[in-house]
């Protein structure tokens, strides 16, 4: 038994050393290869090119001028130009900040003789634009002079757009249950202010109703109901707020509870000088909804959008748009509130779900609407985002994914 | 003849700001803290209506109510909730319970005023017309 194995073990030493052998000498034959002159230098080439051809990431040279003098395969489709398109063409043109761009790499190359993962953009040819990881240097004849620059351009356009959706998702599940604890407080606080009020209330009541016409005081028991009345409707609006329960789904279009909201505020949108433009698509899939809840999602968008308007819109025009998208997050169907008004300044913008967070004026607003929109659209399984330009207007879009994908 | 009302409440600020609402319009009103009390203050008193707060301890509102509905004397008897809570399913709820109606604090005076008055005089053209 011994024996054996001391055999097999010699065979498979022995063939393991004959295909070392054979590679062994191929290296060597191509190592002389590659040193006779001419034929070398050919091979040396051909060598080097199938490696920069096959490789993932995009390999760029230029001259000292900045035009191309080679790209590889990948650097190709990368930015879809053939190689003969771009060859003697500047390389600042597929770059997204154009010659920018080039002079600032060129000044770190100058300074640095290379740059490791440096970020930047590049253009394809239909205008998309691609994040790149570069790896850049400069390259030297035999005499060590400078006679242009390499670099390998990796894409890295996919992982950045997962992390943000990622970071996206994280601060969208923070937001959420922020306002879930949230909720439960304000539940809590509403319901032991609604006793003394509600006490307050009927006691000043009485008193007013058994005053004298002429009593002196009336008029300051009178500002004490207005303040009840205040009271009671920011306790109303807190409990409005944690009511975020369940909503009740049902197979609605969405068009239903924009036009109901539409309904409800038109008069006041005309009042206030707003056009209102509707492009509200029929027909479309339909979404899994509560459609009260829904109509006090855009009756606040509404409203918001109106406030930002009267503020600082010269042109007062409300656009609400209803469509169907199949794109990722998933096929859903996108509502879009956008209107005229002085916008939100960038340092605020991530603010403005935070519950309690307003810039309207004291008694006007508890803070309260747009998170309240938050907490509904999010328990529809739902995406509201808002993108504003300072100075000219502000787009909200709310995203509801679609009950079936009836629609291709 | 003044109608008799018992109020349960476990705030005593509410109690007290309803017996004022109520006890000029002419009603006898009767005052608990706990439904326990408010159980033993019916057995020795018919009342005419119950007003009735949700959450309390011990016992809440709305056993209270199915107890109250236990006694065959008060199966007809007007229940009001009067609560803080104001969600559907808590007025599903209490209407489960045996409430006939379920308001939510803070109500307006004269809307509760209306509202009683509606419910005891009801209560008495039927038991009259009976």
């Amino acid at each position: 038994m011994n024996f054996m194995l001391f055999q097999n073990l010699k065979m498979t030493g022995r063939n393991f050393f004959d295909s070392g052998l054979k590679m062994l000498s191929a290296s060597v034959q191509k190592f002389r290869l590659l040193h006779k002159p001419e034929k070398g230098l050919a091979a040396t080439r051909e060598f080097l090119e199938k490696i920069m051809e096959s490789s993932v990431d995009g390999i760029v040279t230029t001259d000292l001028r900045g035009k191309v003098t080679y790209i590889n395969r990948a650097m190709g489709e990368l930015i879809q130009y053939k190689r003969e398109e771009i060859i003697g063409r500047h390389i600042a043109e597929v770059y997204s900040r154009g010659i920018d761009q080039a002079r600032d790499i060129m000044e770190l190359l100058q300074k640095n003789e290379q740059a490791k993962n440096y970020e930047m953009e590049v253009k394809r040819r239909n205008g998309e634009n691609r994040i790149i990881l570069n790896s850049l240097f400069l390259v030297r004849d035999a005499e060590n002079k400078v006679i242009g620059t390499a670099g390998i351009f990796k894409d890295i356009t996919e992982q950045k757009q997962l992390a943000a959706k990622l970071k996206m998702a994280q601060l969208h599940l923070v937001e959420a249950s922020k306002l879930r604890a949230l909720g439960e407080l304000v539940a809590g606080v509403a319901h032991e202010l609604n006793n003394p009020l509600m006490a307050s209330q009927t006691i000043l009541h009485l008193l007013l109703k058994n005053l004298r016409e002429d009593f002196p005081e009336k008029e300051r028991l009178t500002f004490i109901g207005k303040c009840n009345d205040r009271i009671e409707r920011i306790v109303e609006h807190l409990r409005e707020f944690s009511r975020q329960t369940k909503p009740e789904l049902k197979k609605i279009d969405i068009n239903l509870p924009i036009e109901n909201a539409l309904l409800i505020s038109a008069r006041q949108l005309i009042d206030h000088g707003i056009a209102i433009v509707r492009q509200l698509s029929p027909g479309l899939p339909k979404i899994k909804g509560d459609a009260n809840q829904l109509e006090q999602v855009f009756l606040n968008l509404i409203f918001n959008a109106r406030d930002a308007m009267d503020e600082a819109g010269k042109v007062k025009e409300l656009v609400i748009a209803s469509a169907y998208e199949a794109q990722a997050p998933g096929p859903g169907v996108v509502v879009s509130i956008k209107d005229t008004g002085g916008g939100i300044p960038k340092e605020i913008l991530s603010k403005v779900f935070e519950p309690f967070f307003t810039t309207k004026p004291v008694g006007k607003g508890t803070g309260l609407g747009l998170s309240l929109c938050f907490g509904i659209v999010e328990n529809h399984g739902g995406r509201i985002a808002i993108e504003s330009q300072p100075g000219r207007g502000t787009e909200v879009k709310v995203t509801l994914p679609a009950s079936h994908s009836e629609k291709e | 003849m003044g109608k008799n009302i018992l109020i349960v409440d476990d705030d005593e600020m509410v109690l007290l700001a309803l017996e004022e609402l109520l006890k000029p319009e002419g009603y006898h009103i009767g005052a608990a803290t706990r439904g326990a009390e408010a159980l033993a203050k019916m057995e020795r008193q018919v009342y005419d209506l119950v007003l009735i707060d949700v959450i309390m301890p011990e016992m809440d509102g709305y056993e209270l109510c199915r107890r109250i509905r236990l006694r065959p004397e008060y199966a007809e008897t007007p229940v009001i909730f009067l609560t803080a809570k104001s969600r559907e399913e808590d007025r599903v709820q209490g209407l489960d319970a045996g409430g006939n109606l379920y308001l939510s604090k803070p109500i307006s005076p004269d809307k509760l005023l209306k509202i009683v008055a509606d419910a005891v005089d009801r209560q008495g053209n039927e038991s009259g017309s009976a």
